[in-house]
């Protein structure tokens, strides 16, 4: 059970977040203030919201954990993931700022009824691709709530759920991305020291970082390599990041992640486009240390079991068990309040996403043009409400496919989003009805293909880039066959292959 | 090996991040936002 001390760390983390939402509910005036916080946010805001938005908590422990199953050629996971951030600022964000501060958009999919002059199609289909995406990705992260909280209180499942959605829900209802933005900065600031802290008592306590190259090659000595050979199917289930699927593995991760709703959404929240110059190295520089410590701290985990110092229950526990190993008692809330940190801050996010597709896109956009900002700002909370309710009962009983939900939840983000944003930003010939078959094609196909892999055939690559390859062709024929954009379209949004347009 | 990794894993997980971080260094200092207002 929980010490005192533990309790009254958590407490405090829970009551900083919370007097945090009622603080920022006093600025939300509009709906532009609840969505993208008045356009107002400052350079580390930002920087650290992106970072945070996209360091789920699986990404806190399972990136340990899949480095504690398959060694360093999963090392490329801690490169594409904090690249992803990189790509969705400099290739998505800077252009999509300037954009959407010239036009007033306040989601992404604004952009694309724009771009694609289709004001109730494109919206419609990329705003339900928004919800279920977003609604998948948010029933995965409660799972590691559960986790620790069980972990540190020794409470049920689903009393940990309702304590963690019931905290969510209260500063996202009331303050919508100010307090995201606020709560997300000092969750980002936790996360950043946390893992600086916690990682290197969980070498130490492994033996070095030579011993545990050492001992972790003489398991299997691919564990040490850069890819598995490339053979279908694996030698081992642990052995399918080989060259092929890791080129798959770059698609999803570095380009399908960044083009997720809850992370490049943000963009539009900035203040400055200056804040553009630096922000793609500063993301990335900050995310690629912290996701080295964390997956060399499964290598570590891995090592040490091999010692027999510990025993790990399964994979996504390692770097629970290292810290239970390796650090005194009263560090464990500190760890605790990383993980919980960084499962919040996407989970907030991507609650916000939603409520903003539905209100905005779908209510305000297609149902009632009229609306009142009030309105809109009120349906955005209810979404919210219901939302939070639906995924905490996903999550209470979670289907038997959880994992394969959440790898789903990124393949469609790269099947329907990445074609459409890409050729709708930089290709002048990308036209409505190719848009439209392209995010179409993506969304269904890699549905199919995750199912194809895991009931029929295990597939080389991962199932998305199946479909992905898919929505770049239809995005690339269809557009060739049917009428281009007018001039009218493409000046207002900006279209064509550069970043920033020449003064003339 | 070179802290109990292969010479090609050592530098490559080392150089990568590196070489990746400076390039996007380099946009920063390249590129030049016209701000609107």
């Amino acid at each position: 059970m929980a010490s005192i001390m533990t309790t009254s760390i958590i407490v405090l983390y829970f009551l900083i977040t919370l007097l945090v939402g009622a603080w920022a509910s006093k600025k939300v005036k509009s709906s532009e203030d609840y969505i993208v916080a008045g356009r107002s946010l400052g350079f580390w805001f930002f920087v650290l919201l992106v970072v945070s938005s996209a360091t789920s908590g699986m990404s806190i422990l399972g990136v340990a954990g899949l480095g504690y199953t398959a060694g360093w050629p999963s090392i490329w996971e801690q490169i594409f993931v904090p690249l992803t951030t990189a790509v969705c600022i400099l290739f998505y964000g800077t252009k999509l700022h300037k954009i959407s501060e010239k036009m007033g958009y306040m989601t992404v999919q604004d952009y694309f009824a724009d771009r694609f002059y289709s004001p109730k199609l494109m919206r419609v289909l990329s705003g339900l691709a928004v919800i279920v995406t977003s609604t998948i990705y948010l029933v995965g992260q409660y799972t590691a709530i559960s986790i620790v909280l069980i972990w540190l209180f020794g409470i049920t499942h689903t009393q940990a759920l309702i304590i963690a959605a019931a905290i969510v829900l209260f500063y996202v209802v009331l303050g919508g991305l100010y307090a995201v933005a606020w709560v997300n900065l000092i969750q980002g600031i936790f996360i950043v020291g946390g893992v600086l802290i916690v990682s290197p008592f969980i070498l130490k306590a492994a033996g070095g970082f030579t011993h545990i190259n050492t001992v972790i090659a003489s398991i299997d000595p691919n564990f040490v390599n850069l890819a598995y050979p490339q053979m279908h199917p694996p030698y081992a289930g642990y052995a399918f990041l080989t060259p092929l699927y890791l080129v798959s593995f770059f698609f999803l991760l570095a380009m399908g992640l960044g083009s997720g709703p809850h992370i490049i959404n943000n963009v539009l929240a900035v203040k400055k486009d200056k804040y553009f110059k630096f922000a793609p190295f500063a993301s990335f520089a900050i995310y690629v240390v912290i996701m080295y410590l964390l997956k060399i701290v499964g290598f570590g985990t891995r090592a040490m079991v091999a010692d027999g110092l510990l025993k790990v229950p399964y994979p996504d526990y390692a770097y629970i068990s290292a810290v239970n190993y390796a650090l005194p008692t009263l560090i464990w809330p500190l760890f605790a309040v990383i993980v919980l940190s960084a499962v919040m801050s996407t989970t907030d996010r991507l609650m916000l996403t939603i409520g903003s597709s539905v209100s905005w896109d779908i209510y305000k956009n297609l149902i009632n043009p009229k609306a009142e900002d009030k309105t809109i700002t009120n349906i955005s909370r209810i979404t919210v409400v219901v939302v939070a309710i639906l995924t905490l009962y996903l999550a209470i009983k979670p289907p038997q496919l959880l994992a394969l939900l959440i790898w789903m939840g990124i393949g469609i983000m790269l099947s329907s989003f990445v074609m459409p944003l890409l050729a709708g930003l930089y290709w002048k010939r990308a036209t409505r009805e190719g848009a439209i078959a392209s995010m179409g094609i993506g969304f269904a196909t890699s549905i199919i293909f995750g199912f194809i892999h895991q009931y029929i055939v295990k597939l080389p690559m991962h199932f998305s880039m199946y479909s992905f390859i898919l929505s770049v062709i239809a995005m690339i024929v269809v557009s060739l066959l049917t009428k281009s954009p007018s001039e009218k379209v493409l000046k207002n949004t900006l279209t064509g292959p550069f970043i920033q347009q020449k003064k003339r | 090996m070179i802290y109990g990794l292969p010479d090609t894993t050592f530098f490559v997980v080392l150089l990568v991040p590196i070489v990746i971080a400076l390039l996007l260094l380099f946009w920063g200092f390249k590129y030049k936002p016209v701000e609107e207002n």
